[in-house]
């Protein structure tokens, strides 16, 4: 196992308030594997990358009974050490919005370069062949090495993104929204790279996106955020096949499907909580139009009813007949 | 590895990089060459000065001690009341002037930018520090309080570029604070640091070269502004008596009360500080231009 984490918690202090971003999230992650992270905005996707990251801003705390990465606890590490050894080297980011994310002042190449030899010893030749590869591995011209950012297309400094976080041949690659901003082509060149990346260099990755249609293709498996934690987790094909939750019921039902064209597509109605305190409750259950009593007194244990297929709901027995239900309007306007 | 020779080809193309932004417009360029002028005159000071700075001069042709004489061949600007040329005075003034200008400068610079780099980017209680001791040099009167350091540290030289260093700095400091504010709130900070750079790294490695332009700006303001509180204190007598100043010419005629009268003596020091800081804001307005292109528009 690469990454193991129990019971994360984030929450942000403002204003005397705590808001909980992200709340008893657990999940564990293989090697070889692209694990796609859905939800919509606000269920605390981002801030669950900072905290595997330790970037969360200093109102934010975060708590978690482990966060294990290689049999190491990255929460405990001090940060110096987690800076100099894991971030990068072992876990990197590309992240949200990747053209914005080179600085604008320093071409391409020599700023990963530069990079490299602040971060490991290694000659600067070395680190500029080094970049070289990285270049062609990620479809990129080598003659593109001496231009500006600007001098870019999106797509481009997506994948020179996606260069610098290999650099160093880490063993995780987090990516923020890696698509989104690119038109469908450029959509589609980018994750056949991806793909390619996984399978050559045997890291894995996570991908955060809202787009399930994206992790449909790509991802191994797929974990579907809501209320800051996940409420349902399962390989790919056993999501769409079997979906559990409600609110995964719900979310396949809001994206069009090529096999039933002019269908109508069924929204979710009203929107995420905003979780001021810890209640032991389902987080879903105002929207939920199957809710019991019981969902509002219990905060749903996840229980295996599949293959590593993971759910957190109560009325998980129920879930083919429920699965029947949700595919109706009807369902979800009442 | 870089070679030497890249290395200098690279320093050039920024000279000449530097040069084109100067004299991107007509006032840039008018700025430019008046203080690359006065850089010369300071630079060769001694060679071009044709008397020594404090030694009487006596009439070519009446053999009389030259007091207060109007610009003549023998002294193309005139002399004093104690018959010094003040050819020669204007030459070696130019060289205190801009070296205290440059000196001062560069080291209140220093200081604005790292306070306004380090402000901006750590925020918090460090900018609540920081920035309230700017302020706090903002509520002090500008010449009495150099002056009050004068004459504490003592009329030397060295206090007085320290002492002018020690106040210019406020503004260039709240400036780069908030350009750093809005930089570091940039994708491309956050991806630094989630590749692991330090804090330091990333404040002089990826924002320092963004406020790059704003930081030109205020050195050739803050220069511009360190010769007119250097003028302003030795016309007030708290300049460094062993070294003459523009500033300080002009005391010297005060003192001897010949200010009516000796107009070649008034005139050099009163225009050349006047041309030099107005040449260095033209610079700075250049440099303004380019940092915010937004006024070029409305050119």
């Amino acid at each position: 196992m690469l990454l193991d984490v129990r019971n994360l918690g984030v929450k942000y202090r403002m204003d005397g308030q705590q808001i909980h971003a992200v709340n008893r999230l657990s999940f564990q992650l293989e090697e070889n594997e692209i694990f796609g992270v859905v939800g919509e905005s606000g269920c605390g996707k981002s801030s669950l990358i900072k905290a595997l990251l330790r970037l969360v801003a200093r109102n934010g705390l975060v708590e978690a009974d482990s966060v294990n990465f290689q049999g190491q606890e990255l929460l405990q590490m001090p940060m110096e050490e987690f800076r100099k050894n894991i971030l990068w080297q072992k876990i990197a980011l590309v992240p949200q919005s990747a053209m914005n994310s080179l600085n604008p002042v320093y071409k391409v190449g020599p700023q990963i370069v530069e990079a490299i030899c602040a971060h490991v010893q290694m000659p600067d030749h070395q680190a500029r062949d080094r970049v070289h590869e990285l270049f062609e591995s990620v479809g990129l011209q080598k003659d593109l090495f001496d231009s500006y950012p600007h001098q870019f297309s999106g797509g481009m400094r997506q994948r020179a993104m996606i260069a610098m976080a290999l650099a160093l041949d880490p063993q995780l690659i987090i990516m923020d929204e890696p698509t989104t901003g690119l038109d469908v082509l450029v959509q589609d060149k980018i994750l056949k790279t991806l793909r390619r990346i996984k399978d050559e260099t045997k890291c894995s990755m996570m991908i955060i996106s809202h787009d399930i249609a994206i992790m449909s293709e790509i991802a191994t498996r797929i974990g579907v955020m809501y209320g800051g934690s996940f409420v349902e987790i399962a390989p790919t094909m056993d999501l769409f096949k079997d979906p559990s939750h409600p609110y995964t019921m719900g979310l396949t039902n809001a994206f069009p499907s090529i096999r039933e064209l002019g269908k109508e597509l069924i929204s979710i109605p009203g929107s995420p909580p905003v979780m001021v305190r810890e209640e032991n409750k389902c987080w879903f259950e105002p929207r939920c139009p199957f809710a019991a009593d019981g969902c509002r007194q219990t905060f749903p244990a996840a229980t295996m009813t599949g293959a590593n297929h993971v759910v957190s709901c109560l009325r998980s027995d129920e879930r083919e007949m429920l699965a029947q239900l949700a595919k109706e309007k009807a369902t979800w306007t009442s | 590895m870089q070679t030497l020779g890249s290395r200098v080809r690279s320093g050039w193309s920024t000279l000449h990089r530097q040069y084109k932004i100067m004299t991107s417009n007509t006032y840039g360029l008018i700025g430019f060459w008046v203080v690359a002028f006065f850089f010369a005159v300071a630079l060769f000071a001694p060679l071009l000065a044709p008397y020594p700075v404090w030694e009487m001069q006596y009439d070519a042709e009446t053999g009389q001690l030259a007091m207060l004489q109007a610009p003549s061949m023998q002294f193309p600007l005139g002399t004093t009341h104690l018959g010094y040329d003040l050819m020669s005075q204007m030459i070696m003034a130019t060289r205190t002037t801009v070296m205290i200008g440059l000196i001062s400068g560069f080291i209140s610079i220093m200081i604005g930018a790292n306070i306004g780099l380090i402000a901006g980017y750590y925020g918090g209680l460090i900018d609540e520090f920081l920035m309230r001791c700017t302020d706090i040099l903002y509520g002090m009167p500008f010449l009495p309080f150099v002056i009050i350091l004068i004459s504490l540290f003592g009329r030397k030289i060295e206090f007085v570029i320290l002492a002018i260093a020690l106040i210019v700095w406020r503004t260039s400091a709240r400036v780069i604070r908030a350009q750093t504010i809005s930089i570091k709130q940039r994708q491309f900070v956050t991806a630094a640091r989630a590749r692991g750079c330090s804090h330091l790294r990333i404040i002089y490695r990826h924002i320092l070269p963004n406020v790059l332009p704003l930081l030109l700006l205020y050195t050739s303001f803050n220069i511009a502004w360190s010769i007119v509180t250097e003028a302003s204190a030795s016309f007030l007598g708290f300049g460094d008596g062993d070294t003459i100043s523009w500033g300080g010419m002009l005391y010297e005629l005060w003192l001897s009360g010949k200010t009516r009268v000796a107009w070649w003596w008034f005139l050099p020091p009163a225009a050349c500080i006047v041309a030099l800081v107005t040449s260095l804001v033209f610079i700075s307005r250049a440099y303004e231009e380019y940092a915010n292109p937004r006024l070029r528009e409305t050119r």
